[in-house]
């Protein structure tokens, strides 16, 4: 097939599935990150107590949370890893030019968040599962115990997204650090800087509280496409910019 | 908290499982790992949606810690053992005895780290015996009768020294485990509890108390909070 007889659609398919076999360390290492995760959360989020004279009880909060951030982590260090110079190269032993190559990336991302946010919301039921029975079920409170189906997709949906838009950012990172190494240095720096300011300043960090405090899960979806659709539509001015492979 | 310690550890992982099991690890091998998890999750998932929901544990809002009817047997239960007729209160029951012979006319009492209360009591006759009664009322916890998990505490005398055994540490422990929605749904989903909060509403309730008869002739003393009757009387 000629580079004139395939369009850029059917290159990043070709692509796309390419990705699917050849980065399938990247679901190993989902597994190894949320087993992690799932050991850190049988610790518990939360630990109260309080007692009389003869009764002491030791409270023990649990939640998912600790899989999401991981498998959010996960993410935003996958995207970084996809964009290394080899891995790039990788994409020309197809005929491929930089528009499809990122199509492709933009798709093994979409796929990645999708089976990251689905482990992850599984991970949190098994968290409950795993309580539940090393405690006598007795001493399990019911409140949030049970995660009805639509919290659970809920949950999916919305990490889904998280983790879409911590890729874009990654993808995002790992372009900007192969268009100029200096990067390495200034992308952390000014990150941690901002963060830091603006939590002396304001209190709160208003960036992450315009996702994570949006009450409309319509709004939040807004919010999370356009934002990835820029920072996609930035990686990919940028990745022109790169050098061309002949 | 410990997460932005853990943060380096987790970049290795990624990237040690990423490429060093990667490049050594055949393809089969990583996708019948993941599939397993997958197999994992998914029997996790079957096994919650049958676990009984009248098995857990319910903490009702607005529960006060005490009832009226808690406060009068409180106060009924306090003038009994201060009186010496907690045998006779209803709800109270006997744990453990003990009779020990004295010879001394001083003794200490060491509580250790107990929180029990106790109560001391001097006879009116020189019979030349220390006895002592352990009463509990019902322990429960949010409606959970725990009488039965409430141990009775060894008491021993050597020579002019009454002592609680182990130091007194002697308190049932139960374990409570309590969850909390995932912060990416939190946003969306009303709710007025503070998922921090559950445990503000939990009810308890339980006592014991020691109560020590000892000779006219013998004077007891301790370093630590002792309810003597007749300074109570006096």
């Amino acid at each position: 097939m000629s580079l004139s007889e395939a369009n850029v659609i059917q290159v990043a398919r070709t692509l796309f599935d390419y990705k699917l076999r050849a980065y399938v360390g990247l679901f190993f290492s989902l597994v190894v990150v949320q087993a992690f995760a799932l050991l850190f959360s049988m610790n518990g989020v939360m630990q109260s107590g309080f007692g009389s004279g003869t009764l002491f009880v030791h409270t023990n909060t649990y939640s998912g949370d600790v899989v999401i951030t991981f498998t959010m982590l996960w993410a935003f260090i996958a995207a970084i890893t996809l964009t290394s110079k080899e891995i790039r190269n990788h994409d020309f032993m197809f005929v491929s030019n930089r528009m499809s190559a990122s199509l492709a990336n933009i798709a093994f991302f979409l796929l990645l968040s999708i089976v990251g946010a689905m482990t992850a919301t599984l991970a949190s039921v098994l968290v409950r599962v795993v309580v539940y029975f090393t405690h006598s079920s007795q001493f399990v409170t019911e409140q949030h115990f049970y995660l009805p189906p639509s919290e659970l997709f809920l949950s999916m949906y919305v990490t889904a997204f998280y983790l879409f838009l911590l890729c874009a950012l990654g993808y995002l990172a790992g372009m900007l650090v192969q268009l100029n190494k200096i990067f390495i240095v200034l992308l952390p720096s000014v990150v941690v800087g901002y963060l830091m300011v603006e939590a002396r300043a304001t209190g709160n960090l208003q960036l992450i509280e315009f996702y994570g405090g949006e009450t409309s899960v319509l709004l939040f979806t807004v919010k999370a496409i356009v934002t990835a659709v820029l920072i996609y539509a930035g990686v990919i001015l940028l990745s022109n910019r790169l050098e061309v492979r002949t | 908290m410990a997460f932005f310690t853990l943060l380096p550890l987790l970049i290795l992982l990624v990237f040690v499982s990423l490429f060093l099991l990667q490049r050594f690890t055949h393809g089969t091998t990583l996708k019948l790992v993941f599939g397993v998890y997958c197999l994992v999750l998914i029997a996790a998932l079957a096994v919650y949606y049958f676990i009984p929901e009248e098995n857990l544990l319910v903490i009702e809002e607005g529960r006060g810690p005490y009832s009226e009817e808690d406060e009068a047997f409180s106060i009924a239960f306090h003038d009994a053992a201060i009186g010496g007729t907690l045998g006779e209160l209803d709800g109270v029951h006997l744990q453990k005895q003990w009779s020990f012979d004295v010879t001394v006319d001083q003794l200490k009492f060491l509580q250790g780290h107990s929180y029990v209360w106790t109560v001391v009591d001097k006879k009116e006759e020189a019979d030349g015996k220390v006895e002592a009664f352990l009463y509990a009322t019902p322990h429960e916890f949010q409606g959970i009768d725990l009488t039965d998990k409430i141990e009775p505490f060894e008491l021993r005398m050597e020579n002019h020294l009454l002592s609680i055994e182990d130091h007194g540490d002697i308190q049932t422990r139960i374990r409570v485990a309590g969850f909390k929605r995932e912060f990416v749904i939190r946003p969306f989903l009303e709710d007025s509890r503070d998922p921090w909060a559950q445990f503000d509403h939990v009810f308890m309730n339980g006592n014991q108390v020691l109560y020590i008869q000892i000779p006219s002739n013998v004077e007891l003393s301790s370093d630590q909070h002792v309810t003597f009757t007749d300074e109570v009387y006096d």
